[in-house]
Order: structure tokens, then C-alpha cells, then sequence
């Protein structure tokens, strides 16, 4: 169940080393770490969090500092340094 | 009688206008006029849209009634907004009069006219009875402050959107593609197309995903935002209970809880926390129910409200979990805010006017929220500290008056208002952004006038600074006599060069200023022999200035012959003295042939240059009235139409002619 302290997963880069971050995504079992462009769009950091953990992209939500993260926002946009987190929230519906 | 109507009675005495006048001291935005009872949340129509609201127990999915029409005359927006009418048995609840699935066609947004002023005339007194609260501002620029008495307001628009784009959302934007793409964005909420779409669906489909409800909630406290700002109002997303049943759940303290630090600078000194629960925080499921918690920080306590609360306890461990995360993140003491669940609390089902609604629990929790945000506004008259417990415990089923298919309508209504509102932003944007580049064309504009104006008056000037490379690099040979005619003049002049390139003006321009030359024959031969020095280095011999003279004199003549046939035959004047430079190769048709085609290429770029040049001229009037007015203001621009008589000018003149004559 739990895959804390899982290995970093390196996100295929495109060179550039100082262009690179790391990210955590974290939802409430699992912490992966990303190495990612800030000019990469999050929605290739997603998407490989949801291959990894078996979910559909639109049943969970992604949350940095509690807002909501667009797929077509990178970190650029967002503003993230080195090492910020990135979390992962299970859509909510409700109507009975 | 309900506290909260004895609250009523004692506004009366405030006027709609006392009230606005308060609430404007904490907003700058304007305020609309219509007020509504803080006991009658769900007949609070939307400013922005008039909607109709009626409690249908039909309940079919009600389309909306547009109130936002345009005149076709004044081309200004009217709202209409459509009255409530009540029962008139019952005095406490209100009834639909029309509750015709009809009514809410989309398209049928022209009413009768009779009807509305028959319904106009069917609102009696218990309307105005409730009209001393507040109602959430509009949040479409230019709404002003109405009379609250008048059911349609001509309201006057900033003149900037052209009719087109303010004419009422286009079916693109009422009825989005039903995919996932992202219907609105707000700060800190979005929703997508097929959550918009399944806003006003009554099936299971209009279950409320977090998205609907965020966005729902966001919109609310927008329009609430005086009353919010006025009570330190905080109403969070879901994603804020998500993250705070998580820091319990974990157990998250010191180092862990740093990682929330945006969320808990959010919440700091806010008196007032409203925070949705779903049962799915769990993670397990997507969950099944929306509740609500507020969170009261200066009493210390977190009142629970759910709509299956008769029926259904197991959501409160949720709820308890996430105000034990509340208290974990903003270092409340042991003890803890006291949680209270209200049992006081209008069932979703059973005191809901909408009976076929699958799933009233997110309309449910918007419309509680906008209930005890307007009774908190109607308290903030009083000055009472306990606003919360008098306006929520004035809740009953008849004052609160729950209606899923009216609250589901106002929310889309306000959905597709918004998005409507960030599309003309849009369209003023892109209006703003095209004026900026016109400013910047327009200074581009000016500095090319400036640059062309500078060298229009270096152009009138003796080209001095040009040494004549150009001509000998090209040519180097067959070059030399134009330098050595500018050179004369130089040496006359005592001034430096005349620009190769340009030799025609150079001997243009000459009779202007070497006027005197015209009678001065013995100044010819200084000329001739510094032009000698100056040509080869080598002295030349006397037989052979003889012979480039003889034929300078023919071809002079043959120049006179061809006067005044045309403006480009000055050119020729000026080649008639080439052929003093035949010493050099000794080939005089050569040295002809390659002149005369130097000069038509020197003419055929100088028609160039003045045809670009009136072209700009004609592009930087036909750019902006402004320009041309600046332009003509610096004068000059509109030059290269005005340069033609220049050539005319040297054509008349001869001296040159009778000059190199006078050589021999």
C-alpha cells in the first residue's frame, strides 16, 4: 500500500541542468519525487503519476499550496522552487 | 413568529439605501438595490440574471429565464427582473404561481408583458416586508444602484463593448462540448464543461463534483464579498478540508505542517471559516455527500451542518477529523474548538420544493451558506456579535424555503454569467492591446517622420561627409572624372567632397552656389589642373586634355540639342563632361555606354527611394488621423512629392554647359 520513500522517479529530461527541479507528488499513501523542466507542462507530470499509481487523471486533483494545478501550468507559471510539493486530492461528488 | 422575523421587523426602519450606504464603507463595487429576507435564501434571485425561481414541485430542470435584454434602440441592457409571487394562503411560505416547465425556456427570454405586470401586481406585501437585507452585489461592471421598487432597470454599460459582444452568450457558451475541457476558471476553483452541463440536470448526474461546488462557492463569495470582508470570512474550497482530514489522519505537527503554510497564512485572522466536508476525503471513494462546517475562532466552536442529519451520522467522523486538522493547523489549544452539530437544520428531501432531485446535497450547502452569509449581512445592521446563531438559528423549513432546481439555476446562471464577464474581459484586452501597438506604430511612425525629416535636410545639403568609395569600388576606373567634378567643386568651394554616388546633385546643387564660376573662366584652369593632381597622381599630358576637351564640346552639344525634352536628360548634362577621363582608357564609347548605365541605375534607385518615400508618407496617413496631423505639424514629411522641382530647377540652369565650353 504505502510506497513512501519510494525511489525518485527521474522524469526523462531534455538536458539543461540548471532548467530542472524537483517536484514531490504526494497524495495520502505515496510520495514520488519528478525531475522536470520548469517550462515542461505539469500534465506530463500527472499523467505519469496516475500511470504509476493506477488512477485516471480525472478523478484526482492536483493541488500546489492549496490551489488547484492546471494541467497546461508548469512550474514556471506556478512559481515553484526546488523541491516544493505537489498534491494529490481524490475528486469529490456528492449529492445524496 | 421566528426570531429571525422579529430580526426583520425591527429593520424596518432602515431604508434599502441605509443599507447599500453601510456595506458600500467595505466594498468599493456597487451594490444592486434588491434585497431579500435572510429567511428566504433560496427566492434570492440572482442580480446579475433575474431568475426566475420558482419552487416547482414538478421540478423539471428549469432553463434559464435571460434578464440581461438589450435594447434595439438605446442599445443599452435592461434587466428584468421577473417578481416573486406567493401564496397568498400561506403567508410564511411561498408558492410558485407559474411553475410551468414553459417558463424556463431558454430562448424564451422575452415574456409577456402582461404576465409580468400581472405578476408584478401579485407581489404583496410580504415582499417588501422582506426587503430591508441585503442581496449579493453584481459582479458585471456597471451595474449601479437601482430602486429596488422597479422591476426592470435601465442599466447604462460602459460604451467600450460593441453591441455584438455584449449581446447575450452565443449556445457555444450556454451549451459547452460535454467533454473535460474547462468551462471556467476562477482564483482558485475551475470547472469544466460536462460539471457545467450537469449543473441543472435533477438525475444523478447532477450530483455536485468538487469543481461545481468550488466554483459555486467562489462566485458566492464574490458577491457576498462586503459581508465577508466585514466579519473576516474565509470560505475555503474542498481541497481545504481534504488537506486538513489528511493532517489529522497523519498526524502531521511541527516540520509536516510547514508544508501547509499557504493554506494556514489564508486562514489567519479570519473570524469565520466555512470549509464543505464530502465523505470521500477518505480517499477510498470519490464520496457520496456534501456538509458543511462553520468554523467560529472567536467562540471556539465548529458548527456542523448536513442535510441528512436526521438520518445520517456517519459523516460527522469525517467532519470531526477535519476540524481536528483546523486546530492542528492554526495551533488551537488542547482543548479544541467545541463541535457542535446543528440538529436545527432543513432536511435536503423532505423540505426540499424540488422533489425529484437525485442528488439537492451541493445546492444544499451553497444555499446554506448563502443563507447564513445574508443573515450574517442583516446582523452586521445590529451590530450583533452573534451574528452566526442569530441568523442560523432562525432557520426553519418554511423560512429557508429550500429549493435544489432554484438554487441549481442560480448557480448556472451565475456559472455562465461569469464566464461571459471573463469573455468580454477578454474582448477589452485584446481591444486594449491592439490600441497599445497602434501607439507603438505610431511612435515607430514618428521617428521614421524624424529620421526621414533629418535626411531630407542632410539631403539638401552638400554631401560632405562621404568620401566616394562607393563609385570607386565599383568602378574603380570610370569613376574617377565624377569624383574629380566634385572634387572641383571642393576646391572652389573650399569644402570637402560631393558624394560620388550622388554625383548629379553634386553638379546640380553647383550652380547655386558656384554662381560665380559661370564667368570665371581662368578659374578653370586651376580646376583642371588640380583635377589633373588629384585624378592619377601623374601629370597628363596637354594633347590629351585637348582631345577630352573636344569631345566634352561635342557631347555638350548633342546634350543642348536634347534640352528640355525630359527631367531625365539633365542627367546627360552631367554626362557630356565625362569624357574628359578618356585619357584613362581611351575607349570614349565605353566609358559612355558604362556612365549612361550608371545613371540610369542611380535614376532608377532615386525613383525608388521617392516612390518608398511617398509610400510612407501615404502609409502614415492613412494609419491615424493623428499621425498625419503630427506629421504635419513637423512639417516636411510629405517632402519626396515636393523634391521633383529640385531637378527642374538645375535643368534650367546651363552654367555648366557653357562652362565646360568656356574650357576651351
Amino acid at each position: 500500500m504505502s510506497d513512501a520513500g519510494s525511489p525518485n522517479m527521474q522524469k526523462p529530461d531534455d538536458g539543461g541542468q540548471s532548467e530542472h527541479l524537483n517536484i514531490k507528488v504526494t497524495d495520502n499513501n505515496n510520495e514520488v519525487f519528478f525531475k522536470i523542466k520548469r517550462t515542461t507542462q505539469l500534465k506530463k507530470l500527472m499523467d505519469a503519476f496516475c500511470d504509476r499509481q493506477g488512477k485516471s487523471p480525472q478523478s484526482v486533483r492536483f493541488l500546489f499550496d492549496g490551489q488547484r494545478v492546471q494541467p497546461t501550468d508548469n512550474p514556471d507559471s506556478l512559481e515553484m522552487q526546488d523541491g516544493d510539493t505537489l498534491e494529490v486530492h481524490q475528486e469529490q461528488i456528492g449529492g445524496c | 413568529m421566528t426570531l429571525q422575523s422579529a430580526s426583520l421587523k425591527e429593520q424596518r426602519g432602515l431604508t434599502l439605501k441605509d443599507l447599500v450606504a453601510h456595506f458600500k464603507m467595505h466594498q468599493g463595487g456597487p451594490f444592486t438595490g434588491e434585497a431579500h429576507s435572510p429567511g428566504a435564501v433560496s427566492e434570492k434571485h440572482d442580480n446579475t440574471e433575474g431568475v426566475n425561481k420558482n419552487a416547482n414541485d414538478g421540478c423539471e430542470a428549469p432553463s434559464p429565464s435571460p434578464s440581461l435584454v438589450r435594447d434595439p434602440i438605446t442599445r443599452s441592457r435592461k434587466i428584468v427582473l421577473v417578481p416573486y409571487s406567493y401564496d397568498s394562503e400561506s403567508e410564511e411560505e411561498f408558492r410558485p404561481v407559474d411553475c410551468k416547465a414553459g417558463d424556463y425556456e431558454t430562448d424564451n427570454r422575452e415574456t409577456d408583458d402582461h404576465e409580468k405586470k400581472n405578476s408584478t401586481n401579485e407581489v404583496d406585501a410580504s415582499v417588501s416586508e422582506q426587503e430591508n437585507a441585503f442581496a449579493p452585489m453584481s459582479h458585471i461592471n456597471g451595474f449601479s444602484e437601482a430602486d429596488d421598487s422597479d422591476t426592470v432597470m435601465d442599466i447604462e454599460l460602459t460604451p467600450t463593448r460593441s453591441p455584438v459582444s455584449s449581446a447575450l452568450p452565443s449556445d457555444s457558451l450556454t451549451n459547452p462540448e460535454p467533454n473535460g475541457s474547462t468551462y471556467l476558471e476562477l482564483e482558485s476553483a475551475m470547472i469544466t464543461n460536462r460539471e457545467f452541463l450537469n449543473i441543472r440536470k435533477l438525475d444523478i448526474d447532477g450530483w455536485f463534483e468538487d469543481g461545481t461546488l468550488n466554483v459555486a462557492l467562489s462566485l458566492l463569495a464574490q458577491d457576498y464579498q462586503a459581508i465577508i470582508d466585514h466579519y473576516d470570512i474565509f470560505i475555503a474550497m474542498s481541497y481545504l478540508g481534504q488537506i486538513l482530514w489528511m493532517i489529522d489522519k497523519n498526524e502531521y505537527t511541527g516540520e509536516d505542517l510547514k508544508a501547509y503554510s499557504a493554506e494556514k497564512k489564508n486562514l489567519e485572522g479570519k473570524r469565520w471559516v466555512f470549509i464543505p466536508i464530502n465523505d470521500g476525503f477518505d480517499g477510498n471513494s470519490s464520496g457520496t455527500h456534501w456538509t458543511l462546517i462553520v468554523i467560529d475562532t472567536q467562540q471556539g466552536a465548529a458548527h456542523y451542518i448536513d442535510s441528512i442529519t436526521t438520518w445520517e451520522t456517519s459523516n460527522r467522523a469525517i467532519a470531526a477529523r477535519v476540524v481536528k486538522g483546523f486546530e492542528a493547523l492554526m495551533d488551537i489549544e488542547i482543548c479544541g474548538l467545541e463541535r457542535r452539530v446543528e440538529e436545527n437544520v432543513p432536511d435536503q428531501t423532505m423540505d426540499n420544493f424540488c422533489g425529484t432531485d437525485w442528488g439537492p446535497c451541493g445546492p444544499f450547502v451553497y444555499s446554506i451558506t448563502q443563507y447564513i452569509l445574508a443573515g450574517m449581512g442583516s446582523c452586521a445592521l445590529r451590530g450583533s456579535a452573534q451574528c452566526f446563531h442569530i441568523a442560523f438559528r432562525g432557520v426553519d423549513k418554511q423560512n429557508f424555503a429550500f429549493d435544489s432546481a432554484a438554487v441549481r439555476q442560480e448557480i448556472w446562471n451565475k456559472v455562465r454569467n461569469a464566464k461571459w464577464q471573463q469573455i468580454l474581459e477578454m474582448e477589452l484586452k485584446e481591444e486594449s492591446q491592439c490600441t497599445n501597438a497602434k501607439e507603438e506604430h505610431f511612435q515607430e511612425a514618428m521617428e521614421e517622420g524624424a529620421a526621414f525629416q533629418a535626411n531630407k535636410s542632410q539631403e539638401n545639403e552638400p554631401q560632405e561627409d562621404n568620401p566616394g568609395k562607393k563609385p570607386r569600388d565599383d568602378v574603380p576606373g570610370d569613376e574617377k572624372p565624377q569624383e574629380t567634378k566634385c572634387k572641383k567643386s571642393k576646391s572652389h568651394d573650399g569644402k570637402t567632397d560631393y558624394e560620388p554616388g550622388e554625383g548629379i546633385l553634386c553638379q546640380e546643387d553647383r550652380p547655386q552656389e558656384d554662381s560665380p564660376d559661370d564667368n570665371g573662366s581662368a578659374k578653370g584652369t586651376p580646376r583642371e589642373n588640380h583635377t589633373q593632381e588629384n585624378i592619377s597622381g601623374e601629370s597628363i599630358p596637354l594633347g590629351d586634355m585637348t582631345e577630352v576637351n573636344n569631345l566634352q564640346k561635342v557631347k555638350l552639344q548633342e546634350g543642348a540639342s536634347q534640352e528640355g525634352t525630359s527631367p531625365e536628360d539633365k542627367s546627360q548634362f552631367s554626362l557630356k563632361e565625362r569624357p574628359k577621363n578618356k585619357k584613362h582608357t581611351g575607349n570614349s564609347d565605353r566609358i559612355d555606354t558604362e556612365w549612361h548605365s550608371r545613371k540610369s541605375q542611380k535614376n532608377s534607385i532615386r525613383q525608388i527611394i521617392l516612390r518608398r518615400r511617398s509610400q510612407q508618407t501615404l502609409q502614415q496617413h492613412t494609419f491615424a488621423q493623428l499621425i498625419e496631423k503630427r506629421l504635419d505639424a513637423q512639417g516636411e514629411i510629405m517632402t519626396p512629392t515636393f523634391k521633383k522641382p529640385k531637378p527642374r530647377k538645375t535643368y534650367s540652369k546651363k552654367p555648366s554647359i557653357r562652362k565646360a565650353s568656356s574650357w576651351d
